[in-house]
């Protein structure tokens, strides 16, 4: 598996990982990370410690390069499902708890 | 492939659930090695219907709950109308008691603890009223499918059993209330024609429910396109089957459960005559 896959994204300043990108780094079917992350989502505050993306709007914003330029990156490293139609991109806060709601590995 | 160990194992394991499923289980089998005879039948029916909830809520099965809207429809059509139902068909209280502690059983009856039963006895006959409950049943399903709902349960994990717990108690309640029969308990008893005119009043509802989600033209419950769905489908069919085991099967139950109680009622005639 190519490791530069697992290299994370920067979003508004931030380190983030895709949910696809979490279940691949620690070996764990689909949805694992999803998971984790809905044990904890209670305790997450969207903006800060997580990003929601449609892709809809990836797909066709082109006013935004960095945007445009984030989509390509993920794509291009198989960072997301593809039966996704929202993007959740996990800051390395939030990636902390997640790993301790659900023994994720800290690879 | 995933081997039978892995698709025994639950995706979200709960302990409640496991415990109270554990718990029927053994105290239907002590109350039949103390001598309560429920027939076989009763006994499978029983057996099943606890099995069925703990295989849609404590399998691998579950996986595929949180990631596909028609899993999840089938999920709950376990949860809200196989499982309950069977159970309850299997009148399994005289069989449960006799599987109790004497201690336990003698609760009700302390001094301290009167006050506490008859109050848990009155609460359970106002939620058993016919219009109540039938309201009840309907209206539970509507409200954990409206979709702003249904987004925030299934993106919970405290929410989301809370809405599998809550469909599986009203299923027992309404099943239970349906299928009541032999010496007169807390239940309150109702005749034949007016079980079966209830059990025609909730078909309409969820025909309805079930045919809106079926023909809508917009994916309603976009929780399912977050983490992307257990495996590649097109989000119409998804929520399409979706809709249609809303409306079919949950439906056909109502006409399944009114054939169970005129046959109920044909025996007691033939006991009588």
């Amino acid at each position: 598996m190519c490791s530069l896959s697992n290299q994370p994204f920067h979003y508004q300043g931030q380190a983030v990982l895709t949910l696809r990108q979490i279940d691949r780094m620690n070996g764990v079917i689909k949805g694992s990370a999803f998971r984790a992350f809905k044990r904890v989502a209670d305790t997450l505050i969207e903006g800060e410690d997580y990003f929601v993306l449609a892709m809809d709007e990836l797909k066709t914003r082109s006013a935004d390069p960095a945007l445009n330029a984030l989509h390509a990156a993920m794509l291009s490293a198989d960072a997301l499902y593809p039966s996704s139609r929202v993007v959740v991109l996990i800051t390395q806060t939030a990636y902390a708890r997640l790993q301790r709601a659900a023994n994720l590995s800290s690879s | 492939m995933m081997t039978l160990i892995e698709w025994l194992r639950p995706w979200e394991p709960s302990a409640p659930v496991f415990i109270a499923c554990v718990l029927a289980i053994g105290l239907y089998a002590a109350g039949m090695m103390r001598g309560a005879r429920p027939g076989f039948w009763a006994a499978l029916a029983f057996c099943l219907g606890v099995g069925l909830i703990y295989g849609v809520t404590q399998t691998h099965y579950d996986y595929y709950s949180q990631y596909l809207f028609s899993a999840h429809r089938l999920q709950h059509l376990a949860l809200h109308h196989l499982g309950p139902f069977l159970i309850a068909l299997s009148m399994p209280s005289a069989v449960l008691a006799a599987g109790l502690p004497s201690g336990v059983r003698q609760l009700p009856a302390r001094n301290g603890l009167v006050g506490f039963f008859k109050l848990l006895r009155g609460v359970y006959r106002v939620i058993q009223q016919p219009v109540i409950a039938a309201v009840l049943f309907v209206g539970l399903i509507y409200f954990w499918l409206t979709p702003s709902i249904h987004f925030d349960a299934m993106l919970s994990i405290d929410r989301y059993w809370l809405m599998n717990w809550t469909m599986a108690l009203d299923g027992l309640l309404f099943w239970w209330l349906m299928f009541e029969r032999g010496d007169q308990g807390a239940t309150p008893r109702l005749t034949p024609g007016q079980r079966i005119l209830i059990l025609a009043l909730i078909m309409p509802p969820q025909i309805a429910l079930g045919a809106y989600i079926t023909f809508s033209g917009q994916n309603l419950f976009d929780i399912y396109a977050v983490c992307g769905r257990a495996f590649p489908i097109d989000p119409m069919l998804d929520q399409q089957i979706g809709g249609l085991i809303t409306w079919i099967p949950a439906s056909m139950m109502s006409v399944v459960a009114a054939l169970v109680i005129l046959a109920f009622r044909l025996e007691k005639s033939n006991e009588q005559a």
